[in-house]
């Protein structure tokens, strides 16, 4: 059975165009229109790996990714945050809540479809959070801030 | 002719002269010491020496200080209107011979015949019928003053010799009566002198003569008084020591000067001795004046302190060119003179104090004048400030009470002055509990330090009203003065529409680079789906990403479309270009180009059968029209129905707060886009056509928007002459209008 992932976004567009490539590389897709279904969605498909927005409407992605987390049944399963909010706080945050990658739209949908494939079939739980961890690290030296993972700004 | 002794057949003296010599004496004395005043002195003794001797006639006759003259002095005998005449006669020794044997030789001359004698006056014998005469020196201890004539006109006389012992013994008597009352009058003489003098130093510092003035009357006077050459008064110094000379008569050829040593040296000695210092000759003190001294010398000098209050404040001098010239009476005169001088000095001085300071005093009352009014003038610029101010300005004192709150103070807390003086500045600006400083903590802060430190807070406060207004307030501490104070002054800015204006632009270059990505990631995702050939999409999927591309172009378009002209609007690059265009027509082609795309709601359209002309720019009612109808698609669910409609209008338009001044004969026409969306609160309605302005609901935060749409709608319509404005119900949907002037 091939894995699993679920992408909650509310422009369909973006969704069709990660189904097609996710599709393409073999993964079955789950598409949800927003927050509140994503979450729900989620919880039903169990699916291996979640692909999320931030700006959406009814549960935006943050709050999401933050219910994600709080469920002991979801929590460390890979999150990759692909959303138009590409400030350095706002990755800051989303690498903080959880997510393992970030990308910024526009974005290439080959390299989406890479890190995925990287993250389910070759990183392990650990190595996932070390990549995290060292995400983090990176950004912070970026905004020069000393703002930890746990209190996000 | 000397004088013959025992002549008899000759009329003699009276008895009683002849039986007792010494009372005779006795009487003359009597006569002349019974009174000072001169002239009685002289009258009495002529009219008694007549009596006495039986003379027909008796004048006496006083020398002038020349000693070669005889002036009449007083007469007996005389018809009184001759008298008169006579009394102006002044004899010249040279021409009256009998007087001038009776002064060179000090004894009494005796014309036995007037007629025949050849020393006497033949014009006077004539006139009064003279047969003897007796001349007789009026001398006293060796020093002639004059000469008394016995006349004897009815017949001749001859004077015994013990005769001639007493009459030389009555002109002795005489003598020393009159030198007395000449002295009496000359010292009366020089009291009046005095007094006049004094008079002339008061009636001058009355009449307000400053003290150098004084000092040079004073030494005038002096001078004058004595007969003086010349004379000086010296002041002392603050410090005790010898100031300048104050010379008169000003002695501009230099003819008197002393040198400083000797006139140091004069100075120094009286102001030591502190009494009246007399030099007789001052040549016989210095040797050297003789060789060395200026061409007309001063020889004598009398000198005397001036004393005010038991203190030596100067000395007053006068000298003069020959040697031996003042009396002691003089020097006691000048000691007097000094004394009351030394008074009017003081006086003056105290004057010129007074004076000085009353001055001084109205100086600094004209500066203080003038200072007042300085400050008066800028209190009232500092009023002014106070007063119109646009930011809050107050005063609180130690205890943080409000001592001062201008209007815009009042504005923005709601509170009066009235009610905000005495309050304490934490219950007129009470703080937002969520921000960690208020106004209160700096006012304490600032006045703790006491010192104007660069104090600036910005905090958020709660009008009374209600709301919140974000404030900036800085500080400055004014230090106390005059009992008052010390008082934190805070000047408070609202900048809450700054504020306002920053958290626009910031959300719209979020919303901006947002709406951006969007359609540029479904742009990208596309056409690199479509490139990737390991994909092997069929035909219908990639023309339906084809499309996709298409759509997020046409957005982008529309966004970047709106950007620019917003940014043209800003900058007044804005141009219109009109041309007659049919309304209905436009609204025609745009609802059908937008049901084209793919919209999941309903277009209705509710339009008159002919068409709708006016001249507008149709690029831009265009571009109106479909922001309002994206607009309305955006906020309504799907399957919402939106109408749009046109209509025509004529007189002012409905909403009051738009036409003001357009004439009833206008007509309009009117555009509407109804949609049943989720409406806009009432506080909104007024910024909603505002730049960035975006609702704060959660419901608008979802859907993306720029905040330009309306705006730019807004400037279209303006520039076009028309009104655009919104009638909306929360939940139950907006209708947006547009008016468009028809000519």
């Amino acid at each position: 059975m091939s894995q699993s992932i679920l992408v909650i976004d509310d422009d369909p567009d973006i969704c069709e165009i990660v189904r097609v490539n996710l599709e393409g590389a073999g993964y079955t897709v789950g598409i949800a229109a927003d927050g509140a279904a994503g979450l729900a969605a989620a919880q039903t498909l169990q699916p291996d790996l979640i692909i999320l927005d931030v700006l959406m409407p009814e549960l935006d992605g943050w709050q999401v990714l933050e219910a994600l987390e709080a469920d002991p049944t979801m929590a460390g399963r890979p999150v990759i945050m692909v959303t138009c909010k590409g400030d350095d706080q706002d990755v800051l945050r989303g690498l903080s809540q959880g997510a393992v990658e970030y990308f910024t739209k526009p974005f290439f949908p080959e390299n989406l479809v890479a890190s995925v494939k990287i993250l389910l079939d070759v990183f392990d739980a650990s190595m996932r959070d070390h990549r995290r961890q060292q995400l983090i690290a990176r950004r912070q030296r970026a905004i020069g801030a000393n703002t930890t993972a746990s209190t996000p700004s | 002719m000397t004088l013959s002794a025992n002549i008899d057949g000759t009329a003699s003296f009276p008895v009683r002269l002849r039986a007792d010599e010494s009372a005779v004496l006795l009487e003359i004395a009597q006569a002349a010491g019974s009174t000072l005043e001169l002239h009685e002195v002289l009258d009495r003794v002529t009219e008694k020496t007549a009596m006495l001797t039986g003379a027909d006639r008796c004048s006496l006759w006083l020398l002038d200080g020349t000693h070669d003259r005889l002036l009449p002095a007083a007469f007996y005998g005389i018809d009184p209107s001759f008298a008169a005449r006579w009394k102006r006669k002044i004899l010249a020794i040279k021409d009256e011979r009998l007087s001038q044997e009776a002064i060179s030789t000090g004894q009494p001359v005796v014309v036995q015949d007037a007629a025949t004698d050849p020393r006497t006056d033949k014009g006077a014998v004539d006139f009064f019928g003279d047969k003897s005469i007796l001349v007789v020196p009026l001398a006293n201890k060796g020093r002639v003053i004059g000469t008394l004539f016995l006349n004897h006109i009815s017949r001749p006389y001859w004077y015994s010799p013990q005769e001639i012992a007493v009459i030389q013994a009555i002109a002795s008597q005489s003598a020393v009566a009159i030198e007395n009352a000449q002295l009496y009058d000359e010292s009366r003489r020089q009291r009046l002198e005095l007094l006049a003098s004094f008079r002339r130093i008061g009636d001058a510092l009355a009449a307000g003569l400053d003290l150098s003035d004084t000092l040079r009357l004073v030494v005038e006077l002096a001078t004058e008084m004595l007969r003086a050459t010349v004379g000086g008064l010296m002041l002392c110094r603050e410090d005790g020591t010898i100031g300048e000379t104050q010379w008169a008569p000003i002695d501009t050829a230099g003819h008197y000067k002393l040198s400083q040593h000797i006139l140091d040296d004069l100075v120094s000695e009286v102001i030591r001795l502190d009494e009246p210092l007399y030099v007789a000759d001052l040549y016989e003190r210095w040797p050297d004046l003789l060789s060395k001294g200026p061409s007309a010398p001063l020889r004598t000098y009398v000198g005397v302190p001036l004393q005010v209050r038991g203190e030596v404040i100067g000395m007053l001098g006068v000298f003069h060119a020959l040697p031996k010239r003042f009396s002691p009476v003089e020097i006691d005169l000048l000691a007097s003179f000094g004394a009351q001088a030394a008074i009017a000095i003081d006086n003056a001085r105290l004057f010129a104090r007074l004076q000085r300071q009353v001055e001084e005093l109205s100086a600094a009352a004209a500066r203080n004048a003038d200072l007042y009014n300085r400050l008066q003038f800028e209190k009232q610029r500092l009023d002014v400030i106070f007063q119109n101010s646009t930011d809050a300005i107050y005063m609180a004192d130690r205890a943080a009470r409000i001592v001062a709150f201008n209007p815009a103070a009042e504005q923005l807390s709601g509170w009066s002055t009235d009610e905000a003086i005495g309050t304490c500045d934490s219950d007129v600006f009470p703080n937002d509990l969520e921000c960690l400083t208020s106004l209160h903590d700096a006012t304490r802060a600032v006045l703790e330090r006491s010192a104007s430190h660069e104090t600036v807070v910005e905090t958020t406060i709660l009008p009374r009203r209600g709301g919140r207004r974000h404030v900036a307030a800085s500080y400055a501490y004014v230090p106390a003065s005059e009992g008052e104070g010390p008082f934190a002054l805070a000047v408070v800015r609202d900048v809450s529409q700054q504020k306002e204006v920053e958290r626009l632009k910031s959300d719209f270059i979020s919303m901006v680079s947002h709406e951006l990505r969007t359609p540029l990631a479904v742009i990208k995702g596309y056409a690199s789906t479509l490139l990737n050939s390991s994909l092997h999409l069929d035909v219908e999927r990639q023309t339906r990403f084809i499309r996709g591309i298409n759509d997020a172009s046409d957005r982008l378009t529309r966004l970047i479309d709106n950007l620019l002209t917003g940014s043209r609007f800003e900058s007044g690059r804005f141009k219109l270009s009109l041309q007659n265009v049919d309304l209905t027509e436009i609204v025609r082609k745009v609802v059908l180009s937008l049901r084209n795309g793919s919209t999941a709601n309903v277009l209705r359209t509710s339009l008159p059968a002919e068409t709708m002309m006016l001249r507008a720019d149709r690029d831009q009612i265009e571009h109106v029209l479909i922001n309002l109808v994206t607009n309305a698609i955006k906020y309504s669910a799907d399957g919402g129905e939106i109408t749009i409609g046109i209509r025509s209008e004529t007189g002012p338009l409905a909403p009051v707060d738009l036409n003001k001044e357009d004439p009833a004969t206008q007509r309009w026409a009117v555009l509407w886009v109804r949609d049943q969306g989720i409406g806009i609160p009432a506080h909104q309605v007024r910024f909603i056509f505002d730049k960035f302005y975006r609702g704060d609901s959660p419901a608008v935060k979802r859907v993306p928007g720029t905040g330009l749409g309306l705006y730019i709608c807004k400037s279209i319509v303006e520039a076009h002459g028309g009104y655009i404005w919104v009638e909306s119900q929360p939940g139950q949907g907006s209708t947006f209008y547009v008016a468009l002037p028809q000519e």
